[in-house]
């Protein structure tokens, strides 16, 4: 017989009575009916259906033999009863979705868990994985437990971690437990500029890439130059790693940018202060930037000759600069110091300077990335006034011939306050008044009129301006008494080929100034000057003349006071056709019939072999003529040599001696070494000056010479010499009006 | 408010009930018993309306006596350690149990259950915990029998062999010893399931000790309720010498002479006797 008792003593709630009978007929009762014994089970088990609380207790299960001692057997029998399912709040809220958050790293995570019913109690556990991570709830006594974590300092690591809610008061079955995932802001964790060239060339673009790893949401990448930010040229590429985020700049580097500090900041906006950075230092190079300075002490337009000069030449380069160069107007200027010209470190210094080294300086300076030029500063040296050498000269004045004498300063500044003086003696100097003459900038005008004999000498021209006065260089005039030349004499030709002829003549007095001569040929049909030649011997060579044309040649002297009366010969032709040497001085002749001047050839020719036969006598009885031809352009003899297809000048040198002019003593060692470009100039008396000549410029104006000295205004005039005291002058470079117009 | 009344309703409805039905009386298990000794367990019990079906005697749980009623009045036994049944002697209403070891010690419980319909059942149960008395009175070992004013004196109680093991406890002057003065030690464990108490007391001799240049030391040792006494005399050395009375035994719960403590043979009767007396007494 088994009977089941619950609890306690007192009635069985089951019982099971085979006392007499099989098994199958046994006799049972039980106080409910949700209760089966199953005795044919081993062990036998007591069911119970639809467990209620009430049904928990121990349960006592007694087993009667007939001959064998009772058994009892106490099962405690405990009901369960699960809780619900528990439920989060986080500071928002009640959490109904899986993800809480976002949240910041490095916030701390605060989770309330809310769990109501359970039989026993459950206990209400926070896990993290598989760890428990708060064990601690209280019972709120509303039949609610609550479990509050503060989970400090959420980290990278827990993006995605699983926060559990477990609530458990048995084994028996799987607690109901309620999770949430947390989703993060992430700060950046680095930030770099990938971009690593060691250095930039200005002006070129250039992709700066930027990368910043471990922001979530993506980071906000900004650039920036010093504290600049730039906002232009820039590309953020998708990026495949949602951890990264590029950004790529497309910098064109500045010259100014050199040195600066190029900064990528990787931002999480979502944390405040999460910045990460990375910055590099631009290094860009750039050809140099020149620029030029004047010395800091010195006052541009304040330097005189004489004074020591310096300019800076300040470079900015990168890379640095491995040359530096200076120029002046253009020319590369060395160190040189016995040139007074000293380059250090970033100075030029011009010791010394004088006005030739006025002009327009630069520097240049090279590095890897080229050459450049500075600034062109202009250096003015101011100076003295002094005489421009081409202004010296002899010029030639009958008596009472008003003659215009330009004194022509080099001065700077260039206002020059001009005064004259006259010497005649060498002794003696003699200011000329004021009034006399006109100055404007570096110019004056003095107009001269000799009137006695004493008027002849020297007139030099003084200068003074803000710099001082030019004690070195005036101007120096020999005024002397001149008139026009005298006209060539005895011209011959000779050598006279099919298409060339030398001719040769004698030359005359030179009218007291230096002479040169002129040979003109004129086609005589077409009356056009063919050909024009000068030259400092009246000894000419003209080739290449066309044909059966008719020609006129002519001869004169020219010197600063005008030109001679020519010397012409006419009817001139090449080819088989006879010469003319007839002296026509001047006159012109006119063309007959074609018999008539084939008739006259026939004249012409006999006469003209006779001539020849004569004239050869002659010069073979004196000295030989050498003849140099100089079949190419002699620049420094006949410097106004014109021709028409090849003209050539003949250049007769000894020809002076030739002729044998008893005024004119040649100075050999003006060709032959020495003073190149100065001739001995001897006076020449007036009175073999032709009366002519004299009547014509004494139409000029007449200059009172006044000294200004003297008490009484007079002149003080030397009779003693005709001849002059020998001064050594510029024959080269004779400038008078008188000359200009007699060339033009 | 309400619910509760239902409650106590039901409550008095379920007193009805029972009593209707079968009802244990009394159950009667002595709580101390001593060794060799004869227990008697009573369990009386009225069926009322009810048809007695089974009385059963569990010892931790162990059926080892059931008188059923079913065909007929039948008395059976079941071998449980530590119980010998004195079929015998033993009646519906009372068990006797022979020679009670140390083993008989347990729970016992009466368990009387009635027949069809209702198959109430119905057990009270008790302790029997079974004593074996020291065989002599506990022993004063180690104090000088004369001391000096300012002397330390000091020595030990043990009680031999009994169970379970003896409370001991001295006396000065029959005023229990200072707390602080005494030596308590573990009970030594004897091979046979037997245990020997010792008590150490050690105190400083002041005047206040001494009665006309005499103190007397007391050794208590108590099981359940019986309890047994061993008496030593010590001599102020200032005094001249008395006669002292070492050995001096009294058994204060009898008739208050003293014995030898060598005499035990002599006095285990007669101590046992009081033993039980006193033990009944208590129940």
């Amino acid at each position: 017989m088994v009977l089941w008792f619950r609890d306690r003593d007192g009635e069985p709630i089951y019982r099971y009575d085979v006392r007499d009978k099989s098994p199958a007929d046994a006799k049972t009762w039980s106080l409910e009916n949700r209760l089966f014994f199953q005795a044919v089970f081993d062990p036998a088990h007591l069911s119970i259906q639809n467990l209620e609380l009430r049904d928990e207790g121990v349960y006592r299960c007694r087993v009667d033999f007939k001959n064998s001692p009772t058994r009892n057997i106490r099962v405690n029998l405990t009901i369960v009863v699960p809780p619900d399912q528990p439920v989060i709040y986080d500071t928002n809220g009640i959490v109904t979705m899986k993800h809480v958050g976002p949240y910041n790293e490095g916030s701390d995570l605060i989770l309330t868990c809310e769990v109501s019913g359970g039989r026993p109690m459950p206990k209400l556990t926070w896990w993290l994985g598989n760890t428990m991570i708060d064990g601690n709830y209280h019972d709120r006594q509303d039949g609610i437990l609550t479990n509050r974590i503060v989970f400090p300092r959420l980290g990278r690591s827990h993006l995605n971690s699983e926060f559990v809610c477990q609530a458990s008061n048995t084994n028996q079955a799987l607690p109901p437990s309620t999770k949430v995932v947390v989703n993060l802001n992430l700060k950046p964790l680095k930030t770099t500029i990938t971009t690593t060239d060691s250095f930039l060339l200005a002006e070129k673009r250039y992709d700066m890439e930027c990368i910043t790893v471990g922001s979530r949401p993506p980071a906000v990448i900004t650039w920036w130059k010093n504290t600049e930010q730039i906002t232009q040229l820039l590309t953020v590429p998708p990026s495949d790693d949602k951890n990264v985020t590029r950004s790529i700049l497309h910098l064109i580097p500045t010259v100014e940018d050199d040195g600066k500090y190029l900064m990528c900041r990787g931002d999480n906006p979502w944390i405040p202060g999460s910045v990460e950075e990375d910055r590099l230092r631009l290094n860009v190079y750039y050809p140099p930037r020149v620029y030029l300075k004047l010395g800091d002490n010195l006052v541009p337009d304040d330097i005189k000759e004489g004074d020591d000069v310096y300019f800076e030449c300040f470079v900015t380069s990168n890379p640095a600069h491995t040359r530096m160069n200076w120029f002046h107007e253009g020319r590369e200027v060395r160190h040189n110091t016995s040139q007074r010209t000293v380059t250090s470190h970033n100075r030029l210094i011009l010791q010394k300077v004088t006005r030739h080294t006025a002009g327009n300086y630069s520097c240049s300076a090279t590095n890897s990335q080229g050459s450049s030029q500075s600034n062109i500063l202009s250096l003015r040296v101011k100076f003295v006034p002094t005489c421009k050498s081409n202004t010296e000269g002899l010029i030639g004045a009958m008596k009472k011939e008003t003659v215009q004498v330009i004194c022509e300063m080099a001065a700077d500044p260039p206002k020059v306050e001009f005064y004259w003086t006259f010497n005649n003696s060498g002794v003696e100097v003699i200011h000329v008044m004021r009034a006399r003459f006109s100055y404007k900038g570096t110019q004056s005008v003095l107009n001269y009129t000799p009137i006695t004999e004493m008027d002849y000498g020297t007139l030099a021209c003084w200068g003074v301006n803000d710099v001082g006065k030019g004690m070195d260089g005036p101007c120096i005039f020999q005024i002397v008494s001149a008139g026009r030349p005298f006209p060539p004499r005895n011209c011959t030709i000779f050598n006279h080929t099919e298409d060339s002829l030398n001719i040769a003549c004698v030359e005359g007095f030179d009218g007291g100034l230096p002479q040169h001569f002129v040979l003109e040929v004129i086609d005589f049909t077409a009356k056009k000057i063919k050909l024009n030649a000068s030259s400092k011997m009246p000894s000419f060579s003209v080739e290449g003349m066309e044909p059966h044309v008719v020609f006129r040649f002519i001869v004169y002297a020219v010197n600063a006071k005008g030109r001679s009366e020519p010397f012409s010969l006419d009817g001139i032709t090449f080819r088989g056709v006879a010469k003319l040497t007839s002296e026509t001085n001047g006159d012109e002749m006119e063309l007959k019939p074609l018999y008539a001047v084939i008739a006259g050839c026939f004249v012409v020719l006999i006469v003209f072999l006779i001539v020849a036969i004569i004239a050869v006598w002659k010069r073979s009885r004196r000295r030989k003529p050498p003849v140099a031809k100089a079949y190419k352009r002699d620049s420094e003899n006949s410097n106004n040599f014109q021709t028409g297809d090849t003209a050539l000048t003949k250049i007769d040198q000894n020809s002076v001696e030739d002729i044998g002019n008893p005024d004119v003593v040649p100075n050999k060692s003006d060709r032959s070494g020495g003073i190149r470009g100065f001739i001995r100039i001897h006076k020449t008396p007036p009175a073999r000056r032709r009366k002519k000549d004299l009547e014509v410029k004494n139409n000029g104006e007449t200059v009172a010479l006044t000294l200004a000295d003297t008490p009484d205004g007079e002149l003080h005039r030397n009779h003693h010499n005709h001849h002059r005291p020998s001064i050594l002058t510029s024959a080269n470079h004779v400038v008078s009006s008188a000359a200009r117009e007699s060339r033009i | 408010m309400f619910q509760e009344k239902v409650v106590f309703f039901w409550v008095l409805l379920a007193n009805w009930v029972l009593v209707i039905g079968i009802k244990l009386e009394s159950v009667f298990i002595p709580q101390y018993a001593v060794k060799d000794a004869t227990v008697t367990l009573r369990c009386d019990f009225d069926v009322e309306s009810d048809k007695l079906m089974s009385l059963k005697w569990y010892k931790d749980d162990h059926e080892f006596f059931r008188y059923s009623m079913h065909h007929g009045i039948r008395m059976q036994t079941f071998s449980v350690e530590g119980v010998i049944v004195d079929t015998a002697q033993s009646t519906l209403n009372s068990v006797i149990l022979k020679n009670v070891t140390l083993k008989t010690s347990g729970t016992y419980k009466c368990e009387v259950s009635a027949d069809v319909p209702s198959f109430r059942t119905l057990s009270k149960q008790g302790d029997i915990i079974v004593i074996a008395p020291p065989k002599s009175n506990p022993r004063i070992v180690g104090f000088h029998s004369v001391v000096s004013l300012g002397d330390t004196l000091r020595g030990n109680c043990t009680c031999d062999r009994s169970r379970p093991a003896a409370s001991l406890m001295f006396y000065i002057n029959d005023e229990k010893a200072d707390f602080g003065d005494l030596i308590e030690y573990l009970p030594i464990s004897e091979q046979d399931g037997l245990e020997t108490s010792v008590l150490g007391l050690r105190f400083q001799v002041e005047p206040k000790h001494f009665r006309s240049g005499n103190l007397e030391l007391k050794c208590t040792a108590t099981i359940g309720n019986g309890y047994w006494v061993t008496n030593m005399m010590v001599s102020q050395a200032s005094f001249n010498a008395q006669p002292s009375f070492p050995g001096h035994n009294r058994l204060l719960a009898g008739s208050g002479s003293g014995h030898k403590a060598g005499d035990v043979g002599t006095w285990g009767t007669s101590l046992l006797a009081t033993v039980i007396i006193t033990l009944l007494g208590y129940f």
